[in-house]
């Protein structure tokens, strides 16, 4: 007897495609035989928008991209026009690009351990449902993510689209007294961050071990968010400008989002790529944390990336301490800037994962052509390869809402960007 | 000030045309109120995430947003549990909706003692406005009033 399901997934908010998609899941025979994540919202264009713009408008248009992680695109649009126009920022500028940034992964990591994958792996159908029963978490969550907001806001002025960071630097540098009145709340929140990373590892995750190929950038000193050459755990070491030589972007018929292989392989990027790849430029305290939870990494456990994600905001926090002990306000907050025609490549670490942007510019400094690859485009084979395997391993036999819910969790766990519903997945089974 | 005790007024909005409502009212209560008037006033970019950790249990507040409708320029006064809740913007990537997160703090025990909401309606938020359109211009300015009289009755 053949049997047929098919299961719809409604996903809204994918970065760059930000709408709906859905799950195809046929099962004949007791195999899968179509598994196709599609994604169906129209292109936003975003590229194209810019061709023409002056550079000084790109760093706030791309932040319109994503209101989770707007830090992400301005900074790595930013780090390609300084490339463009050979511009070198301060030490202290670049200090105070890595403390605003590590805001976005604060409130980002913290909104999705707490507020959207925690119902999944506690059993809950909702948030408040969960908040009913598991209140101080919650309550951490929402602090530490304010937390986040609130050093955004230092450098952007806002958190949602800031408007701050610019080409040479900022527009302006906020007051020490601003800085290091946050010096208390972090202390705090450091304390529940080193709680939150030992609860995740008590959690029972499920045993998702895949052979995976890690994406992330390498800092030679320390742990990588605006700056590195990109790594691989297949033996990847280059710079921004061979990204094109090794990484293929193309579509799907089933996908308005671009997807991406490294050497016509799926790969990983995001927290548990970044923390495989990174586990010696970790800071002694952070690896301490990690070490006490008895949890192996590298590792190839997917849902693993629910604790790297709790570590990298106990490695935010403690980052975000130094840097405002440090922080003095710098003597030029920008360096001048003059445009030339050229072409720049920027990466760095969003919070879900490795984010690339090339522009080339005209002698006015206007853009000409603009390539923007995010991390959810590029984690959408890893995440159809992570599916096949992960519901073969779970069972096809199980019922639908079981399989519905595991499709669920497995999407979720990539943080990409999809979550906007508690209950995404309507499923239709035909038999 | 007359009212007793501890008052927030907390404007919620965007940059985008008539949704910064909510900050323009903030905006003009500043300007209009007296030097050490010990209000709080904030204007506030988040609902979810921001408005939570900011409610004081103790206080009275005001929260100030704008509402989408076919007719635009009205304060309207809903009840909390008036509003309509997307269940699916509960867990959104995107932060949680008003509706939401008044749910969510009140589970988790942080509501103020006493919550007032003051919508003014809109038909949109418009990424490329800057400004008020005039109906919303106008009720943003009847509410500020309304704000200084009850605050100075």
């Amino acid at each position: 007897m053949m049997t047929r399901r098919r299961i719809r997934i409604d996903v809204p908010a994918l970065t760059r495609v930000e709408g709906e998609g859905s799950l195809r899941l046929r099962i004949q025979g007791g195999r899968i035989s179509q598994l196709q994540l599609q994604i169906f919202e129209p292109p936003r264009y975003f590229e194209k928008f810019l061709e023409g713009r002056s550079w000084q408008e790109v760093p706030d248009l791309v932040a319109r991209i994503c209101g989770i992680c707007p830090v992400a695109y301005q900074l790595t649009a930013i780090q390609a026009l300084e490339q463009a126009f050979a511009v070198h920022p301060s030490r202290t500028v670049e200090r105070m690009r890595r403390l605003f940034y590590c805001g976005e992964w604060l409130q980002s990591h913290a909104l999705h351990i707490h507020l959207l994958a925690l119902p999944d792996h506690l059993g809950f159908d909702s948030l408040i449902t969960m908040a009913e029963h598991y209140p101080q978490e919650v309550k951490r969550g929402l602090m530490l993510q304010a937390l986040g907001n609130d050093l955004m806001c230092l450098f952007g002025a806002r958190s949602v689209h800031p408007v701050g960071a610019c080409v040479g630097g900022f527009h302006r540098a906020p007051e020490p007294r601003q800085i290091h009145r946050l010096l208390p709340r972090i202390a705090e929140a450091r304390e529940a961050a080193a709680d939150l990373t030992r609860w995740c590892a008590s959690l029972p995750l499920p045993d998702d071990r895949e052979k995976l190929i890690s994406v992330a950038l390498r800092h030679r000193e320390e742990y990588p968010l605006c700056n590195g050459r990109l790594f691989s755990s297949s033996g990847l070491n280059i710079s921004a400008a061979k990204w094109e030589h090794h990484f293929r972007e193309f579509q799907r018929p089933h996908s308005t989002a671009l997807w991406a292989l490294l050497e016509e392989r799926p790969y990983l990027v995001g927290p548990l790529a970044r923390l495989n790849l990174n586990l010696d430029r970790l800071p002694a305290p952070v690896a301490s944390s990690l070490a006490k939870t008895g949890i192996r990494f590298p590792s190839g456990n997917l849902f693993h990336s629910l604790l790297a994600r709790a570590l990298e905001i106990e490695l935010a926090l403690h980052e975000a301490e130094i840097l405002c002990r440090e922080y003095r306000p710098p003597e030029r907050v920008r360096v001048p800037v003059v445009p030339r025609a050229g072409v720049g490549f920027g990466m760095t670490e969003a919070p879900r994962g490795l984010l690339w942007h090339r522009y080339e510019t005209d002698a006015q400094g206007r853009i000409l052509s603009a390539r923007i690859v995010p991390p959810t485009s590029q984690n959408q084979a890893r995440i159809e390869q992570n599916l096949t395997a992960s519901l073969t391993r779970f069972g096809l036999d199980r019922g639908d809402d079981e399989l519905r819910l595991h499709c669920e969790k497995v999407i979720r766990n990539y943080d990409p960007c999809i979550s906007c519903a508690t209950h995404f997945l309507a499923l239709r089974v035909e038999r | 000030m007359s009212l007793p005790g501890p008052v927030q007024i907390i404007g919620i909005g965007s940059p985008c045309g008539d949704d910064r409502a909510g900050w323009e009212v903030i905006r003009r209560l500043e300007q209009r109120l007296p030097p050490g008037h010990g209000l709080q006033l904030i204007a506030l970019d988040r609902p979810g995430s921001g408005l939570i950790p900011l409610l004081q249990q103790d206080s009275r507040c005001w929260l100030v947003d704008a509402l989408r409708s076919d007719r635009p320029g009205q304060h309207l006064r809903p009840r909390p549990g008036q509003l309509v809740s997307d269940p699916g913007t509960v867990a959104s990537s995107h932060s949680p909706g008003l509706a939401a997160s008044l749910r969510l703090a009140e589970v988790l025990g942080l509501l103020p003692r006493e919550l007032e909401l003051h919508c003014i309606s809109i038909t949109a938020a418009d990424p490329l406005a800057d400004t008020l359109s005039p109906p919303v211009e106008a009720a943003v300015d009847r509410l500020v009033e309304y704000c200084c009289q009850r605050l100075e009755a």
